[in-house]
């Protein structure tokens, strides 16, 4: 009920149309499109809630479980807004968490797989 | 067959000052403000929340366009002003609430307690007749009427410490110390949080102390007794003056350390129901010829807001007060007594007011006097518009301070900055409680001519 001390870092990861796992830095990723160079982040999309800056260990707010929950939804959010990657297959993202006097663990959340 | 009402419906029958529910209204109104000002900067400053992630509740609940939001958080602003002011009080309680609420299920991502706390306090707002007193549409600003919401407020404070205490207590996390020891590491470590081997391997002696087994239990106890204290203390008269002491402080440093947005003040509003609802019960002594009696005097006809305190001129050399009780005491501990009604010199003047019980300050001798109102004590007559533009004044530039000097150019996080707010907190109950105590006796003044 109480906000709990659980410290937790993800990371995102691409699964790519030729089924290839490809890790994005700290949320951004590049593609090609129609000679185009297209920019996305992680950041941009997601702000709330200690969501956003990836790969940095922070505190979870509220619950670890609360934290996975809305990780999960944003996975399907940002699925959605990026149309004109036409890379991107799937995202996944790697959650370790840890909370004061346990041992860590390590969930891993995935998007819906995209079409095209 | 007897009609006598059973002992609930004259508990729900009795009738009292309201004044308390003004200044838990007033801050239940400042904190309309702060509620609007944290997404007004977050959700239209830094980018619409619709443009990023967003989870609402239910899919048929409505979402507001960018400019319907815009409406949304400027009634909430303007609510506030008129809870705060006493302006069509009643109708601003019912839209605090309603906006609160819509806005509230917006988002799964803004839910926090202290949020669900402070939309049970505002609908409690609603319930109670805190329209009726600092008010301008009433002729008297220090109306009675029914208090049966007093008890209501204050069960819901209760309910609150309990279920906060019982949780921690069941919670392995909590009772073995192991959050404590988290925030303490967090303390004394800054935002590091990057530690790979919890438990910590910490050099510095005061480090490993203060993360150390005994001192993380013994704080771990304490918080938990003293929720438990607050919860069951505040409703027993030997006990309530020390919970409310022990209260202001646990959470003043729960908003001093990591300010929680509404709840620190929202709670600390509940703490005006709970002291005992009456009023002129204790008679200061003064000898208007001393200059510093002087002084004092006007301090206390200028912040006695609860209204405890009535003056007394007397021809003594010397201060003095009789206590509720009617007992009296003389020197610096009538000071200490009358500080103890008061809000601003409460916290302080109140652990003094322990010393009467080894005997120290007491009077015996009877002291020829008269009454005076303290509404005529008050030195500075400011014309009733101008205080409560000078409120409206001063809230604007506070926000101004805030946002564009600090935020905007010194890049100061807006936390470390919330400790203020009690300041401008203080401000707005002296200026509405200046002008309603003015106000009144002009209308009263008025009625007698």
């Amino acid at each position: 009920m109480f906000a709990e001390t659980t410290l937790f870092s993800a990371e995102l990861y691409r699964i790519t149309v030729d089924g290839k796992k490809v890790k994005t830095k700290n949320g951004i990723w590049r593609v090609n499109e129609d000679g185009k160079r297209l920019t996305y982040s992680w950041d941009r999309m997601v702000r709330d809630y200690r969501l956003n800056s990836l790969e940095r260990e922070k505190r979870a707010k509220g619950s670890i479980s609360l934290t996975l929950k809305f990780f999960d939804a944003a996975l399907d959010y940002v699925a959605d807004r990026i149309p004109d990657d036409h890379e991107t297959r799937q995202l996944v993202l790697t959650v370790t968490y840890h909370k004061v006097g346990r041992e860590k663990q390590t969930v891993t959340l995935e998007s819906k797989k995209r079409i095209f | 067959m007897s009609t006598d009402p059973s002992g609930l419906l004259k508990c729900l029958d009795k009738e009292g000052p309201l004044i308390p529910l003004a200044f838990f209204r007033i801050i239940l109104g400042f904190m309309m403000w702060r509620h609007a000002w944290f997404f007004i900067d977050n959700n239209l400053i830094d980018r619409f929340y619709r443009d990023k992630f967003f989870l609402p509740y239910f899919d048929w609940y409505p979402l507001p366009s960018q400019a319907f939001y815009i409406f949304l958080l400027g009634i909430m602003i303007l609510s506030g002003l008129f809870l705060i002011i006493g302006y069509r009080s009643k109708e601003a309680a019912i839209l605090a609430f309603i906006s609160v609420t819509f806005h509230l299920f917006l988002n799964q991502i803004w839910y926090r307690h202290n949020r669900y706390f402070f939309l049970l306090m505002l609908l409690l707002l609603v319930l109670s007749p805190a329209h009726r007193v600092f008010s301008l549409s009433s002729a008297n600003s220090y109306n009675t009427g029914k208090t049966w919401t007093f008890f209501m407020i204050r069960l819901q404070m209760t309910l609150t410490y309990l279920s906060s205490a019982f949780a921690k207590t069941l919670d392995s996390d909590w009772n073995s110390g192991n959050v404590l020891r988290g925030r303490m590491y967090r303390l004394v470590k800054g935002n590091n949080m990057g530690n790979e081997n919890l438990p910590f391997n910490i050099s510095d002696w005061w480090a490993q102390l203060v993360t150390s087994d005994f001192v993380v239990n013994l704080m771990t106890y304490l918080a938990l007794a003293q929720e438990y204290f607050l919860g069951i203390c505040l409703w027993i008269p030997q006990t309530r003056k020390l919970a409310l002491w022990v209260g202001v402080i646990f959470h003043g440093s729960i908003e001093y350390g990591a300010s929680v947005l509404v709840f620190s003040y929202a709670s600390l509003a509940t703490y005006f129901v709970v002291v005992r609802p009456t009023t002129r019960d204790r008679k200061f002594y003064f000898n208007p010829e001393i200059k510093n009696h002087q002084i004092i005097a006007s301090f206390i006809a200028h912040f006695d807001w609860l209204n405890k305190i009535v003056l007394y001129e007397t021809r003594t050399n010397e201060l003095k007060v009789e206590d509720a009780d009617g007992k009296r005491y003389r020197g610096w501990m009538s000071f200490a007594i009358g500080g103890s009604c008061m809000v601003i010199p409460y916290i302080v003047a109140y652990p003094l007011t322990w010393l009467k019980h080894f005997g120290v300050g007491v009077d015996s001798e009877i002291t020829d006097d008269h009454e005076l109102n303290a509404a005529e004590f008050i030195l500075l007559r400011f014309p009733g518009q101008w205080l409560l533009t000078g409120l409206v004044a001063i809230a604007l530039i506070y926000q101004f301070f805030l946002w564009i000097l600090i935020k905007r150019h010194i890049s100061w996080n807006l936390q470390d900055l919330s400790p203020l707010d009690s300041i401008l907190i203080l401000v707005i109950f002296y200026m509405v409680a200046t002008y309603y105590r003015s106000e009144s006796k002009r209308r009263i003044g008025n009625i007698n001519s």
